[in-house]
């Protein structure tokens, strides 16, 4: 499942067709939804990004999640001349201003976007020191939680410039047109590199599977296995599965059948590891 | 699931980390010149990225980044009693690289740390002032310097080989040991022999090195750069380490691979053999099944003051089998086991 968070409604407006997503929430943040992907609108600030990233992604620990992955997108101001308006940019290092924290995605998919870092303020001036290429007041936020749900490699920021942040100007007020327009233009770059980040944790899925928890749940209930037995199923599951490339099926017939005793549940566990490291 | 490299996953290095105190060291710009297409980014420490708790090793394998870093603290450690020491009482080990390009199923990193990126401390300098110390401190020393990386697979980026040579010539009480399952010898004929640098090929049987050690030189590989190297005079020795339980005909394709490593190179001009089975601290095997996905990890080992190894008669099985093997073609008494 790809998350998207993204500040403000404008930001998402033509993401939402893109995608054809539905609306499924508007409280506490508005949400749209499809199968394949659920957006956030947060709000704009640190605080609004945090608990809006806190709520898109609570129910990932639950299950697996290594085919999930977070995006924070939205637009940014440009600190140097490295980048240009309208440029979209992968930030390869977001920092916290005010708490100097720094959080680095693992970039590990091939990409053709640019990349830089991006530093998060708390407020709109212009006071605080330009100290990495571009500004926001999401990013590190985002970060900071989606790292308690996700790996680094699952987490990602990318920012559309929308305007060069100068010392001796004040911020400049963009029209909703002119946002829209900029997400617009970098829909098939944003969503190509969404496809690859989502195609890389699809192909490299852990050894042990949905599926296969259920079985190892299903055997164990049935024979009424202790707690370390359980953990050796576990083990020994794996090392077939690992071995042989395929999963024990065999186990199923294990679904339905009541040891008489204690000792009859040993023994059956003692065969079935058996056949299992064979 | 196969570990292979897609069309969609980043070059090694496409990305370096480099700490700013980094920046002060030749050695940096040698290695980023050298790496001119990576992307930068500068870190304050290189803990920010190689220690993070939330990385996934396992893919990181297909495309890891380059830490440059400065070190500090500790530059060497006493020899784990998981290694041999050639019952050399001051045993150490020293680490300016960090993991390895090879993806070895078996290899203790892998359960050690949190990232599979490549880690390089460029300071080597500060490496060799200590180790002048510990000389005067200790009079003899004994030093592997390739425990945490196959270090020769990194030479051509980072040229240290050069520097612990000439630290080797001019410091003759220390013995240098450099462990490798690399089949490149050629950059060793650059240079003289000399006596207290040894160079430990790691070498297992095909049929390992193809299931369990990816992206590794092939055995056959291994025996011919052995070989050319102990024409030219280096002290070698070899690692036969570790063991590793390979089905119920594990001891006849041991039999087989000895067989090839006599009729490949000249077994009696080796230094000294060393004999380990597969062992690993509990914690370590811990990670290895949380993140890799070889049935080495879900082996059902003993674990014994919390090291986790063959059960105890298969253990004894393979050691004393592969020495019984060895003990008939080379001196026993150079023959190390642990």
């Amino acid at each position: 499942m790809l998350y998207i968070i993204s500040a403000m409604g404008i930001e998402t407006q033509s993401i939402i067709k893109y995608l054809d997503l539905k609306k499924t929430k508007d409280r506490p943040f508005e949400t749209y939804q499809n199968k394949e992907a659920t957006l956030v609108i947060s709000g704009v600030g640190i605080i609004n990004a945090a608990g809006a990233t806190s709520y898109l992604l609570k129910d990932t620990l639950k299950g697996l999640n290594h085919c999930d992955y977070a995006i924070n997108l939205g637009i940014c101001g440009s600190l140097n001349n490295k980048f240009n308006v309208g440029d979209l940019v992968l930030a390869n290092k977001v920092v916290d201003y005010e708490r100097k924290r720094k959080y680095y995605s693992d970039i590990l998919v091939k990409h053709n976007l640019k990349e830089g870092s991006i530093q998060s303020i708390n407020s709109l001036n212009v006071d605080y020191e330009f100290e990495e290429d571009l500004v926001d007041m999401e990013a590190s936020a985002f970060f900071q939680i989606a790292s308690k749900f996700l790996n680094v490699h699952q987490i990602y920021v990318l920012k559309i410039v929308s305007d060069k942040v100068s010392k001796n100007k004040p911020v400049e007020r963009l029209t909703k047109n002119y946002i829209d327009e900029l997400i617009q233009g970098k829909l098939e770059e944003i969503f190509t590199f969404t496809k690859s980040v989502g195609s890389l944790l699809k192909k490299f899925q852990p050894l042990v599977q949905q599926q296969d928890e259920e079985i190892i749940q299903k055997v164990s209930k049935s024979l009424k296995l202790t707690f370390s037995q359980i953990n050796q199923l576990e083990n020994a599951y794996a090392y077939f599965k690992s071995n042989k490339k395929v999963s024990p099926l065999f186990l199923k017939e294990y679904f339905n059948y009541i040891p008489k005793s204690k000792k009859e549940r040993d023994a059956i566990f003692e065969k079935l590891k058996a056949e299992l490291y064979k | 699931m196969k570990n292979s490299k897609q069309n969609y996953t980043n070059e090694t290095f496409s990305h370096i980390y480099i700490e700013k105190d980094a920046l002060n060291y030749s050695l940096t710009n040698e290695v980023i010149s050298k790496l001119n297409k990576s992307k930068i980014i500068y870190i304050d420490n290189y803990n920010e990225i190689f220690s993070r708790k939330n990385q996934n090793p396992f893919l990181q394998k297909l495309s890891p980044s380059l830490i440059l870093a400065v070190k500090k603290g500790d530059f060497i450690y006493k020899g784990s009693n998981l290694c041999h020491n050639f019952e050399q009482q001051d045993f150490y080990y020293t680490n300016f690289i960090v993991n390895c390009l090879y993806d070895c199923d078996y290899c203790y990193l892998k359960g050690m740390n949190f990232s599979s990126h490549i880690l390089f401390f460029v300071n080597l300098s500060d490496y060799f002032n200590e180790l002048r110390r510990l000389i005067v401190e200790k009079g003899k020393l004994y030093l592997s310097i390739s425990y945490d990386s196959d270090i020769l697979l990194f030479d051509g980026i980072y040229p240290f080989l050069k520097e612990w040579i000439k630290f080797a010539k001019e410091n003759p009480l220390i013995t240098i040991e450099i462990r490798t399952k690399t089949s490149n010898y050629k950059k060793f004929l650059n240079y003289s022999p000399i006596d207290n640098l040894i160079i430990t090929w790691s070498i297992s049987p095909q049929e390992v090195i193809s299931k369990y050690e990816k992206n590794t030189p092939s055995l056959e590989r291994r025996l011919i750069a052995i070989s050319q190297l102990l024409k030219k005079g280096w002290k070698i020795n070899l690692a036969l380490d570790p063991i590793l339980y390979i089905g119920e005909n594990w001891s006849d394709k041991y039999k087989e691979f000895i067989n090839s490593i006599t009729e490949n190179i000249n077994i009696k001009e080796i230094n000294a053999i060393t004999l380990g089975v597969f062992r690993i601290p509990a914690d370590y095997l811990k990670r290895f099944k949380k993140f890799f996905e070889s049935s080495i990890s879900f082996f059902p080992y003993q674990t014994i003051n919390g090291v986790s190894t063959y059960p105890e008669e298969l253990k004894n099985e393979m050691i004393k089998f592969v020495y019984s093997e060895l003990k008939n073609i080379f001196d026993k008494t150079n023959i190390y086991i642990l």
